[in-house]
């Protein structure tokens, strides 16, 4: 009861501090280039979370709209927040994922990411429908992270997204960590179709 | 509300936490008071859903499970930080935190130092002393001041925090023993090489000045899991073992293994047929494969064997002996091996004659993956010898016991078994040093694979906390044996780990029964199936 009411207090001070807390200076996430690039992503075999073997370009991104981000699953820190934000964004698009809009989670320890790890990994984030994490062989997959601009693997790798419109053959960096509001409205530019207007 | 009234607001909690966390800091030495191990707890993201902690994180915060953003997720178990793709969490060790003339971060952020007050504004508001806005990445938490003000007493007692289990002069080594049933003989006898094990080690001076002690823990495996998960965790609290080594605990393994997982405890060779029933753990290293190790193997040898480019094998299973779910990925592991027509054949449900007589009319199938034990295994094979069926049979090691050779008699099909371990594994020092403490401490000339499984578990845990070094930790330890590579115990295949290997050798070799002489046959090299 006492923990209850405390935490009812904390979130009333939370919620005020959370005003004038906007007014200080935001934090140094990269922001988005906003420069659109085309990409030549390879059809390497790949398996999903469910052990399903796919190929890469023609069943995720071929003709599709995709948010691609980088993770491993023995990754403590930033991973679990990435996927954090990619569920944020899976939830804000509501019903436009899987229909306008698919996810991709590429796994950049694919020795260690077997497709069971990365399900048990998902599961944890309860992540939702058209959401594709990504593992395989791996030279194939350090070429498809050549490919997509990812290359350093291990824990180094990237906070990069990438967002891109198969269909009108163009692409977007952004940050992973970068406001909410500024990826979505990249991600709907991209699916909309003056996706690669300068 | 007015920002004004917002700071007094906060400006009374912060006042009233700092008063609790303040009356923490007078506990000094080497065990942690209650709320400093409430503390700790928060710190680690044990209890979190318990104690009703929230979290919000990213830009803006929104709410996200707590459970998954533990202090020291990021922060580490020593509080330093473990940068990772260019976010470089900080130093929250207090005198880092409390630094006199403030800190200048990589980043370029600069801010005075923390006092415990502003330390619970930057937990709850993210904001630094300076009123910068932490990153979004470190999350905004929302707890109560109880857990916050234990929070911030565990700081400032967790660069000298040592692991529970481990002083200066000891370290504290837990077994279990089952209470009862079928496996108390064999976990007697383990618990007993892995005492004369010990005993022999201190003799020769422990590990970096460290003894070795025992904590025996006997529970009752076959009890429901609420009671053995309970009975585990009082035995944690009360003995605060340091690491787990070399257990029986077939039957309880969920249960156990989730528990050691949750407390953060190393486990060293627990013996069980399943290690797979916890392949995501963190802590828990098996040495030898399982049932469903040994069935990839004998898939594996099979197919290479076979002239067929796609084999047809039917995988014939008991329910009361395998897990559904591994029934699934055992389907899974044949079909990407290169299987064909995977026909799944459940004897709890279908006759076994049923059975046969379904699978015998299916002529490209001639080989029978047998996952089960006991009477439903034997039944199968009579069945298959009454309809004069022949497969060839194969059979994970873990399941074959003393039924294998009454299925020969039963059936005049060939029958190749996965072991994960042969004689020829064993060196001259290795089998010297096992008769020399046999003879020592008087131990049982039974259970023999108990005992060499126990002894290997100990001799792993020993090389683990060797390479660890005297700066042990359990983190350490973990790390430590994330790099054992081809280590030999001289009793059984040389053991190796790593971030995602929890199976010291994960393979196993082939073996054929040999009807004349009424003995195993060697007839494969080892089979890895990593």
């Amino acid at each position: 009861m006492i923990r209850q009411r405390n935490a009812q207090r904390c979130r009333v001070w939370l919620a005020a501090f959370t005003l004038f807390s906007a007014a200080v200076s935001a934090a140094p996430v990269t922001a988005p280039t906003g420069a659109t690039f085309a990409l030549k992503i390879p059809d390497l075999p790949v398996y999903d979370q469910h052990g399903r073997q796919l190929n890469f370009y023609s069943d995720l991104v071929k003709g599709k709209t995709v948010v691609i981000d980088f993770i491993f699953t023995t990754c403590t820190t930033i991973c679990p927040q990435l996927t954090m934000a990619m569920r944020r964004i899976q939830q804000q698009l509501g019903d436009r994922i899987g229909r306008d809009v698919w996810l991709v989670s590429v796994s950049v320890d694919p020795t260690t990411d077997v497709p069971e790890r990365l399900q048990s990994f998902a599961a944890k984030f309860d992540v939702g429908p058209a959401w594709t994490f990504v593992t395989g062989r791996k030279p194939d997959i350090d070429r498809l992270l050549t490919a997509l601009g990812s290359a350093r693997g291990g824990s180094d790798h990237a906070t990069t997204i990438l967002i891109g419109n198969d269909r009108l053959g163009c692409w977007k960096r952004s940050s992973g960590f970068a406001p909410i509001a500024t990826n979505l409205k990249l991600i709907l530019d991209q699916a909309g179709p003056s996706a690669c207007a300068p | 509300m007015t920002r004004g009234a917002a700071s007094l607001a906060c400006g009374l909690l912060l006042a009233a936490v700092g008063a609790h966390a303040a009356g923490l800091s007078g506990h000094s030495g080497d065990t942690l008071s209650g709320s400093e191990q409430r503390g700790k707890n928060v710190y680690l993201g044990i209890g979190v859903a318990e104690s009703g902690i929230k979290a919000r994180v990213g830009s803006p915060p929104a709410a996200a499970p707590a459970v998954l953003l533990a202090c020291v997720n990021c922060h580490g178990r020593d509080g330093k930080g473990k940068p990772e793709g260019r976010i470089v969490p900080s130093d929250i060790t207090w005198d880092a935190l409390t630094k006199p003339y403030g800190v200048t971060h990589p980043s370029g952020r600069t801010h005075p130092p923390y006092t415990e007050r502003l330390l619970v504004r930057a937990i709850c508001m993210g904001l630094d002393p300076a009123g910068n806005e932490l990153h979004p990445t470190m999350p905004r938490f929302q707890m109560s001041r109880e857990d916050v003000g234990a929070l911030i007493g565990y700081l400032k007692k967790l660069t000298s925090d040592a692991d529970p289990g481990l002083s200066e002069s000891a370290i504290r080594i837990g077994t279990i023993v089952p209470a009862g049933g079928a496996p108390a003989a064999a976990g007697r006898t383990a618990s007993s090489v892995i005492s004369a094990y010990v005993d022999a080690l201190n003799r020769q001076g422990g590990i970096y000045g460290r003894r070795l002690e025992l904590a025996q823990a006997t529970l009752a495996l076959d009890a429901p899991d609420a009671d053995i998960q309970a009975n585990f965790d009082r035995f944690i609290s009360e003995r605060r073992p340091f690491a787990m080594v070399g257990s029986v605990i077939t039957g309880a393994e969920q249960s156990i293994v989730a528990a050691a997982e949750r407390q953060h405890i190393p486990f060293v060779g627990p013996l069980t047929l399943w290690p797979e029933a916890a392949a995501a753990s963190t802590q828990t290293f098996y040495l030898l494969s399982g049932v469903q190790q040994q069935a990839r193997a004998l898939l594996d040898f099979e197919k290479r064997r076979s002239p067929e480019s796609t084999p047809a094998v039917a995988l014939v299973y008991s329910q009361r002996t395998m897990p559904a779910a591994a029934i699934g990925q055992v389907q899974d592991a044949a079909r990407r091996l290169g299987w064909n027509a995977v026909h799944a054949i459940d004897l709890d449900r279908d006759a076994p004659r049923m059975s046969v007589e379904r699978l015998k009319t299916e002529p490209a199938t001639t080989r029978v993956l047998l996952l089960a034990d006991g009477r439903a295994a034997l039944e199968f094979a009579r069945a298959c010898a009454e309809a004069d069926w022949t497969p060839l049979l194969l059979v994970p090691g873990a399941l074959a016991s003393n039924d294998i050779l009454a299925i020969h008699r039963s059936s005049p099909s060939r029958i190749l078994i996965a072991v994960p371990s042969v004689p020829s594994d064993q060196t001259n020092a290795g089998s010297a040093e096992y008769r020399a403490l046999a003879d020592t401490y008087r131990l049982p000339a039974e259970e023999m694979a108990s005992q060499i499984a126990a002894l290997c578990s100990a001799k792993v845990l020993t090389q683990g906390l060797k390479l660890a070094g005297k700066a042990l930790s359990r983190s350490t330890l973990i790390e430590a044996l994330e790099g054992l590579a081809d280590f030999d115990t001289g009793l059984m295949p040389r053991i190796g780990f790593g971030p995602n290997r929890r199976i010291g050798a994960p393979g196993a070799y082939i073996v054929e029964v040999d009807p004349a002489a009424q003995r195993f046959k060697q007839v494969s090299q080892w089979v890895d199936i990593e």
